[in-house]
């Protein structure tokens, strides 16, 4: 009867297993398993030489990772996933390691998802590249679950799910938003050059008319004629001056509301906010900061605003290089003022003085109306500070302002 | 009228900017010419009755009244000095339409010194040559009146070309009191060959 019940058991397992395997290789979707005990071992040994959990040690250091992944063992798989990495049949991957597929750029993505497991989750799930056999790479979301097993990570269930076209369709979309939102800026700002233009227009022609005037009274002897006109002249003068003063004055957006900042916190929000740019553009970030720097005076919105500002110039900057793309962000003290500087290893400023890069409407783009920097020197000098740009010796360039430091941080 | 010759120019500046208005009146002065200023329209059409020689200067773009349906206006009244547009940059079709609608220069502000002087006394040249005209038919007109109903009679037949006979004819006179009607008109509408006296009916529409 024992035996009997025994093989109605296994009859049952099997036709189990039988199921599962029909399911697992009729999935549409990509599916493997794969034995993650000889990671589990590797992470173990290396966390209990730190004194540490492996929760911790992959929280803190997540490059381990690297030197476990070779060790993990295919152990099933299915077509999809086959063909998903572009793999011939599955006797080419079964009893290795998927490791070197993932991409260079997120090596320690199958980190994160170990991090997940070792705080004790039961499913985990990361987005990440992977290289196919043709060396095409491809967005993907893995997603693993641990299946019971007496040895921790023997049987690790992974499902991929390739986020490409999604990813694709998002860039695009995200990038005539982007377009939109420059037309209408640039339309904005075209409506308001033409106003702009039209109020030094008029006291312009006034200045030269009385300037015309005064020449040809002067021709007659009409002395006190003359002296008339030069004064109308003066007078427009003036005023035109007092129209740029204006323009000047609403650029600034008036006096800032200051209070006491923390910039490198600052500088890392709106690097935050360009990061698809930066993907985009493959540029690298570093950052060179002084420790317990002191929190400058300032406009949180308007800094904000050059930051992202001068971090998306540079990426420009460097789209048409080859070579590096690297945008080095430098905060130090200098005296009484925080300096931040932005050194990229773009094309440089083709400009016998780089500064003048900060005159409105000077523009090396194409669709640009040449705001962006001069608006970023109204900002600072508001703000009591400094801006400037350089190019760098062994190219590129640099473009660094100060601000104050807060008061009570002195 | 002769002394036309000695009136100088008088010019309507019109443009709601301060500024310009009267640093173009300065310039207009310091040429010789008489200038009127005009912050709008509504003060022009009263200062345009004076009979003297004279031009608008008017800026395309208005505050109040639009310079163009001013223009349109002043046809409609049947004022008919020449007019000057002043047009600002990119107002092509607004140029066109002013242009259309008779103007008879128009000038890109701001306006060159040179070009605006030449345009005005073109400008006042044009009008009081056709005040001179006027002048001339309101004289022919008022000679017209002192002629006698046999005299317009005889006139109108005499210029379709007939003979002093075939007019005897026509009117039941004897050819000699044809011949005294014909000298008299000659005498009072101050001609002395029948060519010149068919171009003044023509000119009077008789």
């Amino acid at each position: 009867m024992r035996t009997a019940a025994g093989t109605g058991e296994r009859e049952a397992a099997d036709e189990l297993e039988e199921r599962y395997s029909a399911l697992f290789h009729g999935a549409g979707i990509p599916i493997w398993e794969s034995d993650w005990s000889g990671p589990y071992d590797y992470l173990a040994a290396e966390a209990r030489a730190r004194g540490v959990s492996m929760a911790e040690l992959l929280r803190t250091e997540p490059e381990v990772s690297l030197g476990a992944v070779p060790s993990a063992r295919v152990t099933l798989i299915n077509d999809a996933a086959l063909e998903l990495y572009d793999i011939g049949t599955e006797g080419e991957i079964l009893g290795r390691s998927l490791g070197q597929r993932y991409s260079a750029l997120d090596g320690i993505i199958p980190g994160a998802l170990m991090q997940a497991l070792a705080e004790g989750k039961a499913v985990a799930e990361a987005e990440g590249h992977i290289m196919t056999s043709a060396g095409t790479e491809l967005d993907v979301v893995l997603r693993v679950a641990q299946l019971p097993s007496p040895i921790p990570w023997k049987r690790i269930f992974i499902t991929a799910l390739d986020v490409t076209a999604r990813n694709e369709a998002e860039r695009r979309f995200q990038r005539a938003l982007g377009e939109l939102a420059h037309a209408s800026r640039v339309s904005m700002l075209g409506q308001m050059a033409a106003s702009i233009a039209h109020e030094v227009n008029q006291p312009l022609a006034a200045i030269i008319n009385f300037a015309e005037s005064g020449k040809r009274w002067l021709a007659r002897g009409e002395l006190e004629e003359a002296r008339r006109c030069f004064e109308g002249a003066a007078q427009h003068g003036h005023r035109a001056a007092e129209v740029v003063a204006g323009i000047r004055a609403m650029a600034a957006r008036g006096a800032p509301q200051t209070v006491a900042l923390d910039l490198p916190a600052l500088v890392g929000e709106a690097v935050a906010l360009a990061r698809r740019e930066l993907r985009d553009a493959d540029v690298a970030v570093r950052y060179d900061m002084e420790p317990g720097l002191p929190a400058v005076r300032g406009d949180k919105v308007q800094i904000e605003q050059i930051v992202l500002n001068l971090v998306l110039n540079a990426a420009q900057a460097m789209a048409g290089v080859q070579g590096n793309r690297d945008l080095v962000i430098s905060l130090r003290r200098d005296r009484d003022m925080v300096r931040a500087a932005f050194r990229d290893t773009g094309t440089g400023i083709a400009l016998e003085n780089p500064d003048a890069i900060f005159e409105a409407f000077f523009t090396t783009k194409g669709e640009g109306m040449g705001m962006g920097l001069s608006l970023c020197r109204s900002i600072v000098e508001a703000h009591g500070g400094r801006i400037g740009a350089a190019n760098n010796p062994e190219g590129g360039a640099t473009i660094s302002f100060s601000l104050p430091v807060a008061e009570d941080a002195r | 009228m002769n002394d036309d010759e000695e009136t100088p120019g008088l010019v309507h500046v019109i443009d709601d900017d301060a500024g310009v208005r009267e640093s173009l009146g300065q310039l207009l002065r310091s040429e010789g010419f008489d200038v009127a200023l005009h912050e709008a329209t509504d003060s022009v059409l009263g200062a345009c009755a004076a009979r003297r020689p004279a031009c608008l200067l008017l800026d395309i773009r208005l505050a109040g009244e639009d310079g163009l349906d001013f223009q349109e206006r002043l046809v409609a009244e049947g004022v008919t000095l020449p007019i000057i547009l002043m047009t600002g940059h990119g107002d092509i079709p607004m140029t066109v339409r002013g242009m259309k609608a008779g103007a008879l220069d128009f000038l890109p502000k701001p306006v060159d010194a040179a070009a605006l002087v030449k345009a005005v006394r073109q400008a006042i040249e044009l009008d009081r040559a056709k005040m001179g005209e006027e002048d001339e038919l309101a004289n022919l007109r008022a000679r017209y009146e002192t002629l006698t109903g046999r005299e317009r009679e005889v006139m109108a037949l005499v210029v379709t070309g007939l003979m002093n006979k075939q007019v005897a004819g026509e009117l039941n006179l004897s050819e000699i009191t044809v011949k005294v009607h014909r000298g008299s008109v000659m005498r009072k509408m101050g001609v002395r060959t029948l060519p010149d006296l068919v171009r003044i009916a023509s000119r009077l529409q008789v």
